[in-house]
């Protein structure tokens, strides 16, 4: 199934200064099958209408789609009846949305919050405006020097003012794989709520967040081979009814008066506005995509395409891989001897491969490995052998040209 | 374009073995160049006598590029005067920017080599701000400068 699914991507029929496209920056964001690409097509050209407002056909249809995807994503995801999902804009909206609401009610001054150094600028950020405005202390889970987070210290950090724990699903720049488990069951012990930053895990990894047990999941549709513009948030209900809404506007609302204005219940109270329809609508296909080829299936190949690579990479002396973590998704991240990561960025580009260079939002983990940047190589479900050969190649073309 | 045309001896040549990369014993002007997107660092540290640079270095962390245009730009600004070094600078980026249309300036034959050699990195959008870097920094600091001495007269 894997075998031909390049052909389902259209981007890969074009040239890339002149060569074949070798995408490796999954990471950042999947490219689309055609699927998805029609969906978006297709709603606009027969069946779009603002969803939540209007009472006449187009608008009901459209309603229905877009909460066919939320309960489709709910399933996608293994919410059980106390999870909700909110559609936000991106994962970084869904982020700052946790942070900025349970901020608001819940975190006072030297209150602690837990995060990793492994974490994206994304789940950093709207935790240091809690820091700037509450006078919140963050706490930052060290990792080893292989890149794994060292969980054993985790009860060490937390103290009767801990409030929240916001981990990523995986690391962005090293692959390496959170212990969820483990840290969720020490969080739990200690009474406190858990956000995961699933933006690497979502299409990539076993995501049961029913099993799981976190309180928040955060990810995004333009990582899961879906359109642009549309976040998720799985919250538990109780959060849900606990925070206050996030952002005001149409749609949110249920009275409003010169006097007062009472809110939407349940997932409406947080989607302000109109919303991204037709990427949410568009997004059922990308799930319906990931199901077909099989989540399994997919783990499985962009694990299996990262030991290759690593193995034919470590056989190149002027090669570092920048961690070597125990449990490893489709991510790793590397240098060339005395080359810097946006050189190499530039000319493996003339090839036509696609990597990223520099920090990768993770300054913290580069400072911690005592690093100034690298370069990223990301699997999604389109890569194959051929992709690895044609980055050792490029490679290689990057040493010859800085040895002239 | 092609990449052996963007990495040219002069540019490949300046970043792997970048000249006058240290710390000035004696200075009395730093300037810091720090692109947030990629972490390219570059510290100049110059010495004005008599409105003329008579030392200049630099240290930092970046692409072969940044660390190739912080070197040229230590040799080719040594000995000038504060107005040479915002005319050359000008010169510099709208070399990159805008090759046909260079800034009039007199240089002698060495500098222009050496500053033409970036003329291609104009050809790779992403990368014209690893060249630029240290030539606005070295810009900015000097501007004000001049906007702190227009501040007292």
């Amino acid at each position: 199934m894997i075998k031909n699914i390049k052909d389902e991507f259209p981007i890969f029929k074009n040239k890339i200064n002149g060569k074949d496209l070798v995408y490796l920056d999954s990471a950042n964001s999947s490219q689309k099958p055609q699927s998805v690409i029609d969906a978006v097509s297709f709603f606009y050209s027969n069946e779009f209408a603002n969803v939540g407002r209007g009472i006449y056909t187009l608008a009901v249809n459209a309603s229905e789609k877009y909460e066919k995807t939320r309960s489709n994503l709910k399933k996608f995801i293994g919410a059980s009846s106390d999870f909700e999902i909110i559609f936000t804009k991106n994962a970084t909206e869904s982020l700052n949305l946790v942070a900025s609401c349970f901020g608001e009610k819940f975190i006072e001054k030297n209150d602690e919050i837990i995060l990793t150094e492994t974490e994206h600028h994304a789940n950093y950020v709207p935790w240091d405006f809690l820091r700037k405005r509450k006078g919140a202390i963050i706490k930052f889970l060290p990792i080893d020097e292989d890149g794994n987070l060292k969980v054993e210290e985790l009860e060490k950090l937390i103290s009767n003012k801990t409030k929240i724990i916001s981990i990523t699903h995986m690391s962005n720049v090293t692959g390496a794989i959170t212990p969820l488990e483990k840290i969720i069951e020490i969080a739990k012990k200690n009474n406190i709520p858990v956000c995961v930053d699933g933006t690497q895990g979502a299409a990539h990894l076993d995501t049961d967040i029913k099993k799981m047990d976190c309180d928040f999941y955060a990810f995004s549709g333009h990582k899961m081979y879906g359109p642009t513009g549309v976040g998720l948030l799985a919250i538990k209900y109780k959060w849900l009814e606990a925070f206050d809404p996030f952002m005001g506007g149409g749609g949110m609302i249920d009275n409003v008066t010169k006097k007062d204005i009472a809110y939407a219940r349940g997932v409406w109270k947080m989607e302000a506005g109109t919303m991204p329809t037709a990427e949410v609508v568009a997004l059922n296909e990308s799930i319906n995509f990931i199901n077909k080829v099989g989540k399994k299936n997919i783990i499985e190949h962009e694990k299996k395409l990262t030991q290759i690579a690593l193995e034919k990479l470590r056989s190149n002396n002027s090669v570092r891989i920048i961690a070597k973590p125990k449990n490893q998704g489709g991510v790793f991240s590397f240098n060339i001897n005395n080359i810097h990561s946006h050189d190499v960025s530039t000319i493996l580009d003339q090839e036509g491969i696609a990597v990223r260079g520099g920090h990768h939002c993770c300054q913290v983990l580069h400072e911690v490995l005592k690093i100034n940047s690298s370069v990223r190589v990301s699997f999604g479900v389109y890569n194959n052998e051929s992709d690895i050969d044609a980055l050792c190649d490029g490679i290689k073309k990057c040493q010859k040209i800085f040895k002239k | 374009m092609n990449t052996s045309e963007l990495y040219k001896s002069i540019i490949l040549d300046h970043g792997t073995n970048p000249r006058n990369r240290s710390r000035l014993q004696t200075f009395n002007h730093e300037a810091i160049g720090f692109n947030p997107l990629c972490g390219d660092k570059v510290h100049i540290f110059f010495n004005l006598v008599d409105n003329l640079i008579d030392q200049i270095s630099f240290v930092g962390e970046g692409c072969a590029i940044c660390i190739a245009s912080s070197s040229v730009m230590t040799e080719v600004l040594k000995n000038k005067s504060n107005k040479e070094v915002i005319d050359i600078s000008k010169y510099f980026i709208n070399v990159i920017i805008n090759k046909n249309q260079p800034f009039p300036i007199i240089l002698n034959q060495d500098d222009k080599t050496k500053l033409n050699s970036f003329m291609s990195v104009g050809e790779f959008p992403m990368r014209i701000k690893c060249a630029t870097l240290p030539w606005i920094a070295i810009e900015s600091e000097l501007e004000k400068k001049v906007k702190k001495l227009l501040q007292i007269n």
